[in-house]
């Protein structure tokens, strides 16, 4: 990949669910490209498609048609086997519901994740990173959701991914909880230069990003850069 | 249909494969339970039935001999309802065209042409003989069977030298006979060696030389049995009377009550286990489903259903389950019960067969299964039914981790990969799955084990029979008594290499008011063709004093060293008991041959050999040509026919550990899929972070092994409790059935419940293959 190339594209990207007797098309024609270290929101009201992009980029769903580049590798053509492989190596994600695994610790959480890949980064120094030094021993069920959604974090983080995918990652938090998480995924971008997708229904979270793409009806309606992203303290809703 | 039931139907559905697995369950419960104790019921009819219409005795006196007319002073004694006397003589046998040696045919006289007041037989083929034809006699079933004899066929004995032909008239089966043991000493008698034959008495006093009758069948008023007992043994005590054997000590009798208890407890035990598992998981399967539902309970309840319905609403699942397994259980149990007693009847011959649909038993087990299921539904139904509206709409508690148990006991688990120690935690996660998981492996296991134990023990008793014990050949059993020279001659013989006198004496054993009939058998001390061990294993040698059977020490209540009165034919004599002896089917004595013979009037006569033979001898023509009347048993031959007998009961028991392994199976399928279901977001979050399919699966699986492990050693300490349990039924003087189970065996029931579990993982395999990462990561926390 060159520096100017993109390190995420999308070709003509759709998806059609199948509802019973209906098509659903989730997601239209979508083509995007995005860049190394770029932080950028997708914004749309439910059912508008965001989610369903972030996963396709994932490799977590798959697509009816068009096509996922990731650096250049086109993940839609990759088999179960490989698209894993290259979700252990490229992603990490941060969702609404944590989805931490309820019997491991903060840490163990983390050390789960960390075993996946060959060069992991330390466990205890990313749970230190996203403040949760003190809580590394504490279970799932003793964190605050807030907390919870830091250990989330450290889990994609700890990986060393290239890209974190954050699906409505304040959704289940309050509002200074949801600050401090969206604090943590802002320095993650800024100062780790890890390129950031992260999807929210969520207007005011968009002006933290350096691009803005807003999705209504599965379709691509809007693709803005924002000159002027704000540290997420300074965002209010 | 209302709303509530359609939806009470589609939630059944929605959850089909555990709730088929329970239900799968439930029917094995029912349908063993209705196979089981209606076949106890239909066998237990049908003996008691054939006894009826045969009028079976309710005891038998045995004497010396008695002048017919005896008869009529006995129908004379109070109580005594039926009376008949017989004489029953053993003589040599010999079918026309099978030359050869003879069998040892227990001749008994009937009245002909009519049938005997008592003991009574049914026709199976040919005719009753009449009076006009002395040379006609009928044939025990079962021995006629063996031989392939049919009414028109000729049969000889031997008597004083000389061979008389009789032909058959019929066959017949007897109430005496069902179960054809020679006596409670010769319980596995081959119809090779041992048949059973009725004469007309005109024609065995003929034959024999005797007027007298040497035994007396009665029927008597149930009323105070004992005192009729007692009045019949003072009338014929004139007689010299032998012995007097109950309905209940009969051979054939006895050994089918022996079986028939084992039904009845195996029907009783066996059932409550599958409906106690069953009921776990339907416990398991109910929380899980309103776990599920809370946000609809939520919403019945702010639409204002009443706690009630939704307690009914639930239960209703419940219900559908016990209902499902009690009906389909109910009807396979009912056709199972049949096939069993129709194998058994055609296996025994018995003489007439009832086969009845049993409505109680039936509902019964149907009833038990729905109150088991109902039972088990009961909590999580009333927990969704004491959920308020608004609490039922917000998500359940997150679930606790904490550390396990073994961590804590063994701190170095804790340092474990997360991926170990992850299904270390989860054992402990949800107590109710892993204690269902782990009761059901238990039970599987203790059902198998106990089925083990009667095919390892079955090939116990047949190696401590037929290598350690008796290591002979072939025995021969002369006719009359012999000089003790004879053994020097058979051991002469072209293809003898070892030969043993025997004599074989029947005695009566008494000590301290109890007394007991067996045989006593003379043999030289330190022969190496009969072996005796004692109780605990040791070789031991016959001297002048007494061995008795291990299973005579609490019949008894005798200690080695006690002095206990013998009673032959020839007198009495006091003897001192040696010690016991091993004896796994009877409970004979052993004594010194030269004791023996001095007891049984001093002479030095034998009247048995054993021999040990070169391969290929053709022992039965050396002994055809050189004994006439002598009969030969082979031990290849007695050994095939306990084995035939034995594989009935292989038989039955490979069945009862398929379902063993069938509870297994079903149960844990259930719950693995339960479990899998109850983790579709763990899973799938492990998979967006990049975890292959295998590694998942492979942690799923190391907590249901770990489970599984947990349920193997309480599931074999269960399976060894019940089989104590069941073997000491087995422990009588008929049959001493020592519980053996080797340790191969746990070994291997261990291994194949493992892989019981490894198979029950297939849900995992197909959900892990399914699971939808999108969609799931997404759903609300349940």
């Amino acid at each position: 990949m060159t520096p100017s190339s993109s390190q995420i594209e999308t070709i003509n990207l759709s998806k059609t669910y199948r509802m019973g007797e209906l098509d659903v098309t989730a997601l239209k024609n979508v083509n995007l490209r995005i860049m190394k270290g770029q932080f950028i929101v997708a914004l749309g009201p439910s059912g508008s498609g965001k989610t369903t992009l972030l996963n396709l980029i994932g490799g977590i769903d798959t697509a009816s048609s068009g096509k996922v580049l990731i650096e250049g590798t086109d993940i839609t053509s990759l088999d179960d086997n490989a698209l894993t492989r290259f979700r252990r190596r490229s992603f990490g994600y941060v969702f609404q519901f944590f989805n931490l695994l309820p019997t491991l610790t903060a840490l163990e959480n983390v050390d789960f994740a960390a075993e996946l890949v060959e060069h992991p980064l330390h466990s205890a120094e990313v749970l230190a990173m996203v403040g949760l030094k003190e809580k590394a021993v504490n279970f799932p069920a003793e964190l605050s959701g807030g907390e919870q959604q830091r250990v989330a974090i450290s889990k994609a983080l700890v990986k060393d991914p290239k890209i974190l995918l954050c699906d409505e990652p304040t959704g289940e938090l309050d509002y200074e909880t949801g600050k401090n998480v969206l604090g943590v995924i802002y320095a993650l971008s800024r100062q780790g230069g890890k390129t950031v997708l992260l999807v929210t229904h969520n207007s005011a979270i968009a002006r933290m990003a350096d691009r803005v793409i807003r999705l209504n009806s599965g379709l691509l309606v809007a693709d803005e850069l924002n000159e002027h992203p704000l540290p997420p303290e300074e965002l209010r809703w | 249909m209302k709303k509530l039931n359609r939806l009470l139907v589609s939630d059944f559905l929605a959850a089909k494969l555990p709730a088929l697995g329970i239900i799968l369950v439930i029917f094995l419960g029912v349908a063993f339970y209705g196979a089981a104790y209606m076949a106890f019921q239909n066998l237990k009819a049908s003996y008691d039935h054939s006894y009826e219409l045969l009028h079976f005795a309710d005891f038998t006196v045995e004497v010396a001999a008695a002048p017919t007319d005896t008869v009529q002073a006995l129908e004379s004694v109070p109580g005594v309802t039926e009376v008949s006397g017989r004489l029953v003589v053993e003589l040599p046998l010999y079918i026309s065209d099978s030359p050869g040696t003879a069998i040892m045919a227990r001749v008994i006289s009937v009245p002909a042409p009519q049938h005997p007041a008592v003991n009574d037989v049914k026709l199976e083929s040919g005719s009753y003989p009449g009076s006009e034809n002395t040379a006609l006699v009928l044939v025990e079933k079962n021995f006629a069977d063996y031989h392939r004899l049919q009414p028109g066929d000729e049969i000889r004995f031997f008597v004083d030298g000389s061979y008389q032909s009789f032909q058959i008239a019929g066959t017949v089966t007897s109430p005496e006979y069902i179960f054809a043991a020679k006596s409670r000493q010769e319980l596995l008698a081959s119809p090779e060696t041992f048949g059973v034959v009725f004469m007309p008495q005109q024609s065995l006093m003929a034959l024999t030389g005797e007027g007298d009758f040497n035994q007396f069948c009665f029927i008597v008023s149930d009323d105070n049995r004992q005192a009729v007992a007692s009045a019949v043994d003072n009338t014929l005590s004139p007689y010299g009377v032998r012995d007097t054997i109950t309905r209940e000590e009969q051979p054939s009798n006895a050994a089918l009550s022996l079986d028939l208890q084992e039904f009845g407890e195996i029907a009783d035990v066996f059932p409550l286990l599958f409906l106690f598992i069953g009921g776990l998981a339907t416990y398991a399967l109910l929380t899980r489903i309103v776990e599920n539902q809370r946000g609809r309970i939520g919403m019945m309840r702010s639409l204002g259903y009443s706690r009630r319905q939704v307690l009914g609403h639930y239960l209703g699942f419940a219900l559908m389950i016990g209902l499902a397994g009690g009906l389909f259980g109910t009807v396979a149990g009912y056709f199972l019960s049949v096939a069993v007693t129709r194998l058994y009847v055609t296996i025994l011959g018995l003489p007439y067969t009832l086969v009845q649909l049993h409505p109680l038993t039936l509902a019964e087990g149907f009833v038990v299964a729905v109150v088991f299921c109902l039972a088990a539904g009961f909590l999580p139904a009333w927990v969704a039914s004491r959920l308020g509206p608004a609490e039922a709409m917000r998500d359940p508690p997150q679930v606790k981790g904490h550390r396990s148990l073994a961590e804590r006991v063994v701190p170095a688990l804790g340092r474990l990969p997360p991926a170990l120690k992850l299904p270390l935690r989860n054992v402990f996660r949800n107590r109710n799955r892993s204690l269902s998981i782990i009761a059901g492996v238990s039970f599987g296991i203790s059902l198998i084990l106990v089925s083990a134990a009667f095919i390892d023990s079955t090939d116990a008793l047949v190696e401590l029979q037929f290598q350690k014990i008796q290591r002979y050949d072939a025995a021969i059993d002369f006719a009359t008594p012999q000089p003790p020279f004879l053994t020097s001659e058979i051991a002469l013989w072209e293809g003898v290499t070892e030969a043993q006198p025997v004599l074989q004496v029947p005695v009566q054993l008494k000590f301290e008011g109890k007394s007991y009939s067996t045989l006593l058998f003379g043999l030289e001390p330190g022969n190496r063709l009969f072996r005796l061990f004692d109780t605990s294993g040791n070789p031991v040698e016959v001297s002048s004093e007494i061995l008795l059977a291990g299973s005579m020490r609490p019949i008894l209540e005798v200690r080695s060293g006690d002095s206990i009165e013998l009673t032959m034919p020839s007198g009495t004599a006091q003897v001192t008991v040696a010690g016991f002896v091993e004896q796994p089917v009877g409970s004979a004595s052993y004594t010194s041959l030269e004791s023996a013979q001095s007891l049984f009037g001093g002479q030095d006569d034998i009247n048995g050999m054993m021999v040990s033979l070169k391969k290929g001898t053709d022992i039965r023509g050396l002994v055809a040509q050189e004994l006439p009347g002598a009969s030969v048993e082979l031990t290849s031959e007695s050994l095939q026919s306990v084995e035939r007998l034995f594989n009935l009961i292989k038989a039955i028991m490979w069945v009862m550990m398929s379902f063993g392994a069938l509870l297994a199976l079903a149960i844990l399928f259930t719950l693995v899929f339960l479990s899998i279901t109850e983790r579709r977001r763990e899973i799938a979050s492990m998979r967006t972070l990049g975890e292959s399919k295998s590694r998942v699966f492979g942690i799923l699986t190391i907590e249901d092994l770990l489970l599984g492990i947990l349920g193997l050693l309480p599931g074999l300490a269960l399976g060894y409790g019940l089989a104590v349990y069941f073997f000491s039924i087995f422990q009588t003087d008929l049959i001493s059935f020592s519980m053996v189970i080797q340790m191969r065996t746990y070994f291997l029931i261990s291994v194949a419940m493992l892989a019981i579990v490894m198979l029950a993982q297939i849900p995992a395999i197909r959900n892990i293959n399914r699971i939808d990462m999108a969609r799931v990561i997404k759903e609300q926390v349940t």
